[in-house]
């Protein structure tokens, strides 16, 4: 995918003070929009309302774990093309290899560099 | 609305006192709600996972390993005996005692916050 193209992320984290990182972070683009969400059902409300190019999603949190939002995109039409890199600190390859078994377009470690960060999504982004 | 690389290390570093400043608070909450998991009460060991859970997380991300490693292990094992039921309680006396220790010594070599100008 073009550069260009990747106007608006939404980032899921139940953890207040990572979410005021990676949106600091990802404002280091200037052309990068970013939304929060503090669980798996609050962002699939914000992904209905308005539809991201990306979902930052994390992978533990309470109630809706980051692989059961990301199951219920994929079953809910209007967003179950929206590509979704997992965020954590469970990075070990047989971990990575579930989630992109699950349907993850990526998966990056936590802790990761908030100055990278922008950075590396853009990365992933060029190659879906 | 684009940030600077100076105004997101300002950013962290804010975040970082403030997680401090919280976690000094909250270990003393974690050292009754492990009292009170010595009775096997299964909803304490989940609230001593979502509490540990927090801070092993944004511990990690702010580069506050001592602290981060062992609310990690607190998270571990409370997620283990909430998955079996059995509350091996002792177990997280020493992780406690630990995981305090690190909140202490990280507080007391914190850098001073710069002094304001009349």
């Amino acid at each position: 995918m073009n550069r260009d193209s990747l106007r608006e992320v939404l980032y899921v984290d139940d953890e207040p003070d990572i979410r005021e990182i990676v949106q600091m972070a990802l404002a280091l683009v200037p052309t990068l929009s970013v939304r929060t969400a503090d669980s798996g059902i609050h962002a699939l409300e914000a992904m209905r309302e308005r539809k991201p190019d990306l979902v930052l999603l994390d992978v533990m949190m309470p109630n809706m774990d980051g692989p059961t939002t990301l199951q219920q995109m994929r079953a809910t039409p209007e967003l179950q093309s929206i590509p979704v890199i997992f965020m954590t600190a469970k990075a070990m390859p047989q971990e990575v290899a579930r989630f992109r078994s699950l349907g993850a377009a990526a998966v990056i470690a936590k802790p990761f560099d908030p100055m990278l960060l922008g950075e590396h999504v853009f990365a992933v982004w060029e190659q879906l | 609305m684009g940030v600077s690389p100076e105004e997101l290390q300002a950013k962290v570093a804010v975040i970082a006192g403030r997680y401090l400043d919280r976690v000094s608070r909250e270990i003393e909450q974690l050292k009754s709600m492990v009292d009170q998991a010595a009775s096997g009460d299964l909803a304490i060991v989940k609230e001593i996972e979502a509490l540990t859970h927090r801070m092993h997380g944004s511990g990690a991300m702010l580069h506050f390993d001592e602290i981060s490693g062992p609310a990690g292990e607190l998270e571990r094992m409370s997620a283990e005996f909430a998955s079996t039921g059995q509350v091996d309680q002792p177990r997280m006396i020493p992780v406690l005692q630990r995981l305090q220790a690190a909140i202490v010594k990280t507080c007391a070599n914190r850098p001073a916050p710069p002094s304001t100008r009349p």
